[in-house]
């Protein structure tokens, strides 16, 4: 085919599709990992002023899906099409230049720097004149970023370290920088994970009116009544494979759960069996400066308890207290185990076991915790 | 230069992190107090010792005297920030003024081509380093610490062993100069801080150093070249290291193969007591100055009150420690 013949035909297909073409769409999707291929060939539409939810457990394909979208990684198959234009992504770059943010799981902020410099990492305003694409604009960047945060009201300064934020706060100039450019079609992988419920409640205001702008968002969330509340459509993925992509209207709770796991479950939680025995571990006034603070429970036998909380809380900092097994600090906290302090090393080890370590971040056990299974 | 436009992203923005948490707490939160406290509390100390310390002529010497390694330093600060490290300033410096002092002398090369030839060889070996470290993925502490070696024995292969002197008159006239009080080699020191100031506060690609030393993901996926930046910033310090070899060759007016042994700790060691971050992504150009200046101080100190010298090394070691400690304490204080 010439460059000729190709141009007229090619501006004859984008006329006919670009009014019906979905903002985003990705065809056939493959990526081989060490020759395992982990997508199989998935599709994924996206409207304009779309929010489309995504789902799948752990490891269906979801972050891989997004970080090919991201530019992060590159398919090994299928097509990315942009208001119906095939789409290279070779780099974050790419991705960015064609309008397409991906807030991800993971906090990504540098902690020594502002709020600024995060929110416009790699974007910092210039100054005019000679030489002014050198030199960095900062009241302008601070302003800028000013004007960004606001619709988020969450009463950050610009100026401030964001080390020294709370890590709700950090999650708001995440989300934040995504917003930093002309954003068409952004990805949210778990936003609200570390956010307190006025702060999510701000997070959904922010999506619809950025969906009036005709901005599309692929939400991810494991929070089925969020994605209820914000997400118009539902696409889930079940191991690497499209398993549906259904209006939200058309489905329950309970279908969503069905169309993630494959089967149907039983009950969304497995019914609980045996009456917890006597206490075998109490704490009382557990204390350890800076981390934990007067924190007291009791766990029985046949019993298991779970923490909640949001991230950095403490609930790891009670757990690591707990099995550094130290002598108590005097007059402020004791916590016994009913047992000899034999039987009392035997249970640290059957805690450190049974004892999920927050690795949060990357695997989205944001409410993980501990767990005792006694 | 306009004053507003300031980044203040080493002081903590005004009373928001000032949250009554203790005087002394609150001062430590701010770095510049964690070197200039020691830096005049060291000072004073000395000076009631022997106030020769504070004479004119002391001053001048202490200054011509920090002026070799702070050269180096100044790329060292960059490329800490950036979060990567370079053992082989040291001898780079000496690879260096051996190649220069070779090529003007032996070869009877013009003086100007053969400073070129040896700050291109400086550009080279910081090239390779960069090189090594942030495409092949060697760890920046055995990278460098390999080009440690090779540079110091290129040095005396091309040397073989002996000092090369006289060099040039016009070398020679250079380094004696006496200028503004001090010397050549402290006004270019100077002036490359200033450069270096600027360039880390209110430059894009200072900023960026700052970006990939800070979060080099973060910085990946924001469009960061965050492999050139580290590339980049190894030759920077590759080419000052070269300089800094070459002024203290000036200086001396002899090649000597053995210059710049043992610079790459000093360097090091002014700059994290200057409060660069040993994981980067935090320190300013003006902590490193006070860190030279903290150890010019305890050195020359030391010397004027008649102490072995020997016990400036320990004093030296003990100072880093403690830099360091502070620096982490500041940094504890920040975050509870």
């Amino acid at each position: 085919m010439t460059p000729n013949s190709a141009a007229p035909e090619l501006m004859a297909q984008t006329a006919n599709h670009s009014p019906l073409a979905p903002l985003l769409s990705m065809h056939g999707i493959r990526k081989s990992f060490a020759g395992v291929e982990v997508l199989h060939g998935v599709d994924l539409t996206l409207q304009r002023g779309e929010v489309l939810a995504l789902l799948g457990e752990n490891g269906a394909g979801k972050s891989t899906l997004m970080k090919i979208l991201g530019g992060d990684y590159t398919r090994d198959g299928g097509e990315i099409r942009l208001d119906g234009e095939p789409l290279e992504l070779r780099s974050p770059r790419d991705a960015e230049d064609a309008g397409i943010r991906i807030i991800y799981q993971e906090l990504n902020y540098a902690p020594d720097l502002s709020v600024t410099e995060n929110v416009l990492m790699g974007h910092l305003p210039r100054r005019s004149g000679p030489l002014g694409a050198l030199v960095i604009n900062w009241p302008e960047a601070h302003r800028r970023t000013a004007e960004i945060l606001a619709p988020l009201k969450a009463d950050i300064d610009p100026r401030q370290i964001v080390g020294e934020l709370s890590v709700g706060r950090q999650q708001l100039v995440e989300i934040a920088k995504s917003l930093s450019g002309k954003a068409r079609v952004l990805v949210m992988d778990e936003p609200t994970a570390a956010l307190t419920s006025r702060e999510v409640h701000l997070l959904f205001e922010t999506i619809a009116s950025l969906c009036t702008q005709g901005v599309a968002i692929i939400y991810i969330s494991h929070r089925l009544d969020e994605v209820e509340q914000v997400a118009q459509r539902i696409t889930v993925l079940r191991d690497g494979n499209v398993a549906g992509d259904v209006p939200m209207s058309e489905l329950t709770r309970a279908d969503i759960v069905r169309l993630m796991v494959g089967r149907e479950l039983e009950a969304l939680y497995p019914a609980r069996h045996g009456t917890p025995g006597e206490a075998i571990l109490e704490v009382a006034h557990l204390t350890r400066a800076g981390a934990v603070e007067d924190v007291s429970f009791t766990v029985r036998a046949g019993e298991s308890v779970g923490w909640y909380g949001l991230l950095g809380a403490g609930q790891n900092e009670v757990i690591r207290a707990l099995l550094e097994l130290r002598p108590p600090q005097p007059g402020k906290s004791k916590w016994r185990v009913r047992q000899s302090a034999s039987i009392r090393r035997a249970m640290a080890k059957r805690m450190a076991s049974a004892w999920c370590p927050k690795i949060a971040k990357s695997k989205g056990w944001w409410w993980a915790c501990g767990w005792f299974i006694t | 230069m306009n004053k507003a436009s300031h980044p203040e992203t080493a002081t903590p923005a005004g009373g928001s992190a000032a949250t009554g948490k203790g005087f002394v707490r609150r001062a430590l939160a701010v770095p510049e107090v964690g070197i200039l406290v020691p830096l005049l509390g060291l000072t004073f100390f000395f000076y009631v010792l022997n106030p020769v310390l504070l004479s004119g002529e002391n001053i001048g010497s202490m200054l011509r005297a920090m002026s070799f390694v702070g050269v180096v330093a100044v790329g060292l600060t960059l490329l800490m920030i950036a979060g990567e490290i370079d053992l082989s300033v040291g001898s780079v410096a000496g690879l260096c003024a051996i190649v220069a002092s070779h090529l003007m002398k032996n070869a009877e090369w013009p003086v100007a081509a053969a400073l070129l030839a040896g700050l291109a060889t400086g550009g080279f070996a910081g090239l390779i380093n960069g090189l090594l470290v942030a495409r092949v993925g060697i760890p920046a502490f055995i990278a460098t610490l390999g080009m440690l070696y090779v540079a110091r024995g290129a040095s005396f292969l091309i040397s073989k062993g002996y000092p090369l002197y006289p060099l040039p008159a016009s070398v020679q006239s250079f380094g004696a100069a006496d200028t503004l009080g001090t010397s050549a080699s402290f006004v270019i020191f100077i002036a490359l801080v200033i450069v270096a100031d600027v360039l880390l506060r209110r430059m894009v690609f200072g900023r960026m150093i700052y970006a990939t030393g800070g979060n080099a993901e973060a910085a990946r996926l924001a469009g960061v070249n965050t492999v050139g930046v580290k590339i980049a910033c190894f030759v920077l310090t590759g080419l000052l290291a070269a300089l800094g070899g070459m002024l203290i060759m000036a200086r001396f007016n002899v090649g000597r193969p053995e210059t710049g042994t043992g610079w790459e700790l000093e360097v090091i060691a002014a700059v994290v007591i200057g409060g660069v971050s040993l994981f980067g992504g935090s320190g300013t150009m003006i902590g490193t100055l006070c860190g030279l200046m903290i150890m010019q101080i305890v050195r020359s100190g030391l010397v004027i009150s008649g102490v072995n010298t020997h016990w400036q090394t320990v004093a030296l070691g003990v100072i880093m420690i403690a830099a360091v400690g502070v620096d982490l304490l500041r940094r504890r204080a920040r975050l509870s």
